[in-house]
Formats: C-alpha cells, sequence, structure tokens
C-alpha cells in the first residue's frame, strides 16, 4: 500500500485528489496539510510513502519547502502539482530533492501513475511538465 | 477506458480494438482524453448527459471544479467563465442544462448574473457557490431565480448531487 500525504493550501483541490486516489487500491491517502509546517508535522508523524505537494506552499515554495523535509530526515518520494510549471522552479525543485512534477490539469489522467512511478524511485515528469521543462534545458 | 470528446456529449469508450476508434472518429469524435488504454464505442450514455457551464474567476478553482466534474460521465461542461457577463452570454448561446456559478465575481455578480439568466426564455438551471455559507445567502440565492446553493466547502461533496437534483426540476439548496 502506498501511504501518501496531500500538501495543498487549496481544500477543494485536496479533497479531489483524495475523488481520484479513492479509485487506486494500491494506494492510501494518510493526511492532508494546508501549509509547510503543517505538513511537516504530520509527516513527520505519519511518515507517508508520496507526499503530493502544490507548487507554492504557504510560506514557501516546493524548493525550498522540500529542502526542509529533506533537513529534517524525512525520505518521502515528493510529488508536485502546479498550475504554472514555472522551469526555473521545476529545476531548483528537482536540485532541492523533489522526485516528481505535474500540471494540475492533468491530475485526472496521470496521478494515480505519476505516485506509483516516484514511490518506485523514478523521476517522473508528466507530459506539460517535460514540455516547460525542457525549454530550460535547451 | 478512453472518453472521446464529440461535439456535444462525452462517450465512453471500452474495447481491445483499433478498428472501434475509428469509427468513433467517423461518427464525429473531435478529441480524445489521452492515456486511457482499450478501445470500444459505448453510446447509450450520450442521451442522458448533463451540460454544465461553470463561472468562477479564480481559475484554480475553476480547474478543480473541471476535475470534481469530469469525475462523473455523465456530465459535460460546455463553458468555463470567469465573471457573471461572459456567464450569461455563454448561457445565451449555448443554453446549458446547470449554470454552476460564484456569487463574488467581478463586472456582473452570480446574483445578478441570475436574474439576467432567470429572464431569458431559456432552460438553464442556476446554482450559486458562495465562500460564505448560511440560510441568509441561501435565501438570496432563492429570491433571485436560483434553483440551488451550495457553499464552497461543501462542493466535493455535495456539487454532484446538487445538479442532478437541479437537473431533475428539483431545487437543492444548502445553509
Amino acid at each position: 500500500m502506498i501511504r501518501v500525504l496531500i500538501a495543498d493550501d487549496f481544500k477543494l483541490l485536496r479533497d479531489v485528489i483524495r475523488l481520484y486516489l479513492g479509485h487506486a487500491e494500491d494506494i492510501n491517502v494518510v493526511d492532508e496539510a494546508p501549509d509547510l509546517n503543517d505538513a511537516l508535522e504530520r509527516a513527520t508523524t505519519l511518515r507517508p510513502d508520496v507526499i503530493i505537494m502544490n507548487d507554492y506552499l504557504p510560506p514557501t515554495d516546493s524548493a525550498h519547502a522540500t529542502a526542509r523535509f529533506r533537513d529534517q530526515g524525512l525520505t518521502a518520494a515528493i510529488l508536485v502539482i502546479s498550475m504554472h510549471l514555472e522551469p526555473n522552479l521545476i529545476q531548483r525543485s528537482f536540485l532541492s530533492g523533489v522526485n516528481g512534477f505535474m500540471h494540475k490539469d492533468e491530475i485526472d489522467d496521470y496521478v494515480v501513475e505519476a505516485i506509483r512511478r516516484v514511490h518506485q524511485g523514478e523521476r517522473y515528469l508528466s507530459p506539460k511538465a517535460r514540455d516547460a521543462y525542457s525549454n530550460i534545458q535547451e | 477506458m478512453r472518453t472521446a470528446i464529440f461535439k456535444n456529449r462525452r462517450v465512453d469508450i471500452f474495447s481491445q480494438q483499433k478498428a472501434t476508434l475509428l469509427q468513433a472518429t467517423a461518427l464525429g469524435a473531435v478529441d480524445w482524453v489521452p492515456d486511457r488504454p482499450g478501445f470500444l464505442l459505448y453510446s447509450s450514455k450520450a442521451y442522458s448527459i448533463i451540460r454544465v457551464a461553470i463561472a468562477d474567476d479564480h481559475t484554480e478553482l475553476r480547474l478543480a471544479l473541471r476535475l470534481l466534474l469530469s469525475i462523473s460521465k455523465d456530465i459535460e461542461i460546455v463553458c468555463e467563465t470567469s465573471n457573471g457577463q461572459e456567464a450569461v452570454d455563454c448561457v445565451k448561446h449555448l443554453q446549458p442544462d446547470v449554470l454552476v456559478m460564484d456569487i463574488q465575481m467581478p463586472v456582473l455578480d452570480g446574483l445578478h448574473a441570475t436574474k439576467q439568466v432567470a429572464a431569458l426564455s431559456v432552460p438553464t438551471r442556476v446554482i450559486l457557490m458562495s465562500t460564505y455559507a448560511g440560510s441568509f445567502i441561501s435565501r438570496q440565492a432563492a429570491a433571485v431565480g436560483a434553483h440551488g446553493f451550495v457553499p464552497k466547502d461543501n462542493i466535493a461533496e455535495w456539487l454532484h448531487q446538487a445538479i442532478e437534483k437541479v437537473h431533475q426540476g428539483e431545487d437543492f439548496f444548502m445553509e
């Protein structure tokens, strides 16, 4: 069973992600958090396998937030969901230890696959994230 | 399963045969939801599709609503708008079955837009949403001619049911 924590400040989106993950038999949402401090606290207690994180987790972005998780010895795979797919943030996030990146409007088609892939230790870029990220690498 | 997007409806596809994809294309499929394995034309549901319009000025909320509603195979989103005026224009042109609209919006707010929709001779019924909850705002929604009201905190749990009820001709007011 893949244990997942959802960290996003937008409650409706957390609810919607739960609905999409409810169909996957190998995934269990263990908790959710609206900001970085809450997410750190819950992740420290619950030790999820995967954290789905908004690219802005108040009060900071996914790169800084991930650095905080890694500083605290949290090894959960981190999958970032984003509205904007800013290439610079994708790059900084990967350097901080993020494992996957995807656009929020791809959640319906790809979130389950993305969670399974990052949980297996792979780096995951959704089709839109791959497009955005390739811009910075060229 | 794949979902074919036809001009006016969504159709689920179950089969292993590629020929049916071509068949669906011949029947007018204009787009596909990617990465869902298996194909077969299955159109019996197409006639009960509820055509829904969304109006909210927050891009991310519209996205969340789109994701939420696309879980239901009986709902097709026909337009997304970011203020009340655009929502009224959408209703005039596309006559959705249900318009799901925020109350607090720029240009024309949801209450005024609902009055305009109610004055049109179209079958569209309105469900209003708000960050605020309570009997006062729920009664305000009813007073301008909406058929439903759902506080934003309750959307994930109740919006599907609200849309179905309102589409069937019933009212759905939460407080």
